[in-house]
């Protein structure tokens, strides 16, 4: 399933590895005065065939833990695993086969390439890899995600939620490790929101699929089967079986505690 | 990828135009050039063959200094005595005398006929058709006192025929001739714009040389003889200070002659070739550098989703090498036209050409693609690396990450290698040296390139208001663009 080669021991290893691990993990923008803290050393590990929803305030730090953990940007210190492998010693291009192989991204917005149709988008990390389409996988893919009517159509000639459904094809064609989503609903109406979230979901519980989905929305984290809270590039919480109630209350006994801390 | 490529190029078919239209100008010139002196080259080597092919050998004066240009050294005359002599050489079968010099028309409105700078000649006719180049086409040969024979093409061109007077500039005032014939060159009325008087030999002879002498002496050999042999013979013969050469040394002689002018010509039109194809490199590194600011997002999401640096980096370039490979074709066939038209237009400035095929050499659409394909692909590549510098994240956040050669080095180095190329330029344009314009060009086109970000800011937002006005929203996209980011505009 995956692309790099690996020995009999590291595979084991993998298998025995969360589906992505930070240990440590800093990452600062600016230098000297301007310096802005994005992560201040988190540890947190994401385990297989779950489904984690990764909340905190705006400014939190949480895309910036995504794009460190997902080979997008590199981190200030510290190390991000996938499936075991450290991905701090890897270049340019394993990178880059990284992300096309074993990763899939689903973005806020801006997901798709304007000029290609739907089925151009989604296959485009095969035709990156100058791989072959597996065409059954294809065909549940869209069958799943309801926009097999849609194939040929430009990303502006489709709905936001289309477009992200689109989005999530493309992001599990590849069959992927590891999912990253950030805020993928929110640009959607509830009805839309649902419908992708209800797709998430049971691609974790059907195929065994790991997901980490960044999100702001209570309803759409009880989606998930455990929270991490974020809060000034630190982990400083986290929730397992979330519901819309629990994870409210777990918001606002948060954001009472750093409240004063933050002397707003 | 293939497909990114050519759907990014069909999204924007109006920019996608205007970058064409700038490589196909240069590229037409370029094809425009190599066809028109082709053919050129081509119908005067088949003009001369015709007027000296009966030659086997001439025996003229030694030129009197060393000359690249021998068809047009100046020679001491042949003594006419010689003539009799060569004729008795064995193995000669004609040798004919000619003398020639400068003869110009008059129009009947009374000014001097000449067509741009191309000689008139007047000539004695030799009524042998052994050895004369020239036959008479209407009319008898001149055979008294103020005969003359008129060229076919000025003949045509102000009207004279046979029977009438038509006055003769000579050496000194004009005097008056009756036509008595009107003579083609081969299959041509004239040559090249050469207008051509003839008469008979000892009037020839007053007017341009002394009495028993001679400009040249033709020779042509029995069929079958030993030429090296005459040659010899025939040199025995010669008194010091005069020389037998072959007829094919005269034919060389002519055509480079001819080369050496046309060279001129071709020097010209491929200088407006550089020009052109400067002024499009220029554009197509603007336009590229447009195309892929206002894509960075798109080729950082390319990225994301798992396109190497390689393959973003080909795909600009293929897009490059399309748009320069449509623009070279489109222009090479502009070009064709271009050659036809100009011929035409020197026919009707009376260069009356022998009716010769359009010359096209396989070696014009390999120079015209070669120039088309590679300005447009040189200009890209400097985009081209910039979209593959964008960080993977640009695709999410729209943050710039700023990267940076000082502003002050890259004012000296642009400065430097600008200056390199308009002093290049300059003394190409003078000496004139096609390959020093061209290096000069793409000196000023590069220093330009380095230039451009310090002074990018002002001169978009005067480039841009037109462009906002003409290309709607690309256009203002554009020019937004290239002001928020100096560095993506060239
Ligand atoms: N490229 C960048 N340059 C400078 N600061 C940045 C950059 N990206 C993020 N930041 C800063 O890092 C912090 C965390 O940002 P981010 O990870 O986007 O937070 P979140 O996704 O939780 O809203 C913020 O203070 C943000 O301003
Ligand atoms: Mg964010």
């Amino acid at each position: 399933m995956t692309t790099l080669n690996q020995s009999p021991a590291e595979a084991t290893a993998a298998q025995a590895s969360p589906a992505a691990q930070a240990v440590g993990l800093r990452k600062t923008y600016g230098t000297g005065g301007a310096e802005v803290t994005a992560l201040a050393g988190v540890d947190v590990a994401f385990a297989r065939g779950h489904f984690t929803a990764v909340m905190g305030p705006s400014g939190s730090g949480k895309s910036t833990l995504m794009h460190c953990m997902a080979g997008l940007d590199r981190p200030t210190a510290g190390q991000a695993f996938i499936a075991g492998l450290d991905i701090g010693g890897l270049d340019d291009s394993a990178l880059t086969k990284l992300r096309r192989d074993r990763v899939g991204f689903v973005f806020q917005s801006f997901n798709l390439v304007p000029t290609l149709t739907a089925r151009e988008n989604i296959t485009l990390p095969v035709d990156l890899a100058g791989k072959k389409v597996d065409s059954d996988w294809f065909d549940y893919l869209v069958g799943q995600l309801g926009i097999a009517g849609r194939l040929s159509h430009r990303p502006n000639e489709m709905s936001g939620g289309q477009q992200q459904r689109v989005a999530c094809a493309r992001a599990l064609v590849n069959r992927p490790e590891l999912i990253f989503a950030d805020e993928p609903t929110g640009n959607l109406d509830s009805n839309a929101s649902a419908e992708l979230l209800g797709f998430l979901r049971r691609s974790v519980q059907e195929l065994g699929q790991s997901i980490v989905m960044v999100t702001h929305d209570p309803g759409g984290a009880a989606f998930s089967d455990r929270v991490v809270f974020l809060a000034d590039g630190q982990v400083v919480g986290e929730l397992y079986q979330p519901t819309p109630t629990s994870v409210l209350d777990q918001m606002s006994r948060l954001g009472a505690q750093s409240d004063p801390e933050l002397g707003a | 990828m293939r497909n990114v490529t050519l759907k990014g190029i069909l999204a924007h078919k109006l920019r996608l135009a205007l970058t064409c239209l700038a490589i196909v100008i240069g590229v037409t010139f370029v094809s425009g050039t190599y066809v028109l002196t082709d053919t050129l080259h081509n119908t005067f080597y088949a003009l001369v063959g015709t007027i000296f092919h009966k030659i086997d050998f001439q025996v003229r004066g030694a030129a009197q200094f060393p000359t690249t240009d021998a068809a047009n050294a100046v020679r001491n005359p042949v003594p006419e005595a010689l003539v009799d002599e060569i004729r008795r050489v064995p193995g000669v079968e004609a040798a004919d005398g000619v003398a020639d010099g400068y003869a110009q028309f008059v129009s009947r409105t009374g000014k001097p006929i000449a067509t741009g700078a191309e000689p008139t000649i007047g000539e004695s006719f030799d009524p042998d058709s052994r050895t004369s180049e020239l036959h008479i086409v209407q009319g008898r040969p001149p055979t008294g006192l103020h005969d003359v024979v008129m060229d076919a093409g000025t003949a045509k061109s102000h009207h004279f025929s046979v029977g009438e007077q038509v006055g003769v500039i000579l050496t000194g005032a004009t005097q008056t001739f009756t036509i008595t014939g009107i003579a083609q060159f081969g299959t041509a009325d004239n040559l090249a714009g050469v207008t051509f008087a003839a008469f008979t030999l000892p009037e020839a002879q007053q007017a341009f040389d002394e009495v028993s002498e001679l400009d040249h002496i033709n020779v042509v050999t029995v069929p079958g003889a030993n030429r090296a042999a005459v040659q010899q013979a025939i040199a025995r013969e010669l008194p010091h200070g005069v020389e037998v050469v072959t007829g094919q040394t005269v034919l060389d002689e002519q055509t480079s002659s001819i080369n050496q002018d046309l060279s001129f010509f071709s020097t010209a039109l491929l200088v407006f070739a550089f020009i052109s194809l400067f002024v499009g490199g220029f554009t197509i590194f603007n336009t590229f550098s447009i195309t892929v600011g206002q894509r960075t997002r798109e080729l950082a999401l390319l990225r994301v989703v798992g396109a190497s640096r390689r393959q973003v980096f080909r795909s600009v370039l293929a897009e490059a090498a399309i748009v320069g490979a449509a623009s070279s074709l489109v222009g090479t066939g502009l070009g064709v036209l271009a050659a036809i038209g100009l011929e035409a237009l020197m026919s009707a400035l009376g260069y009356t050409l022998p009716a010769g095929p359009i010359v096209f050499e396989p070696r014009t659409v390999i120079v015209a693609f070669a120039v088309g394909i590679g300005v447009t692909v040189i200009s890209a590549v400097g985009p081209a690396r910039r979209a593959v510098r964008t960080a993977p994240v640009a695709a999410i956040t729209d943050r710039q990450d700023a990267r940076d050669v000082s502003s002050r080095r890259r004012l000296i180095s642009g400065a430097a290698v600008g200056l390199v190329g308009v002093v290049a330029l300059a003394a190409g344009l003078a000496l004139p040296k096609v390959g020093l314009v061209g290096l000069g060009a793409a000196c000023i086109f590069t220093g330009t390139a380095i230039l451009a970000p310090a002074v990018a800011r002002p001169l978009s937002s005067v480039i841009g208001r037109p462009l906002a006005r003409l290309g709607g929203v690309p256009g203002r996209l554009g020019r937004e663009n290239s002001m928020r980011s100096p560095r993506r505009t060239a």
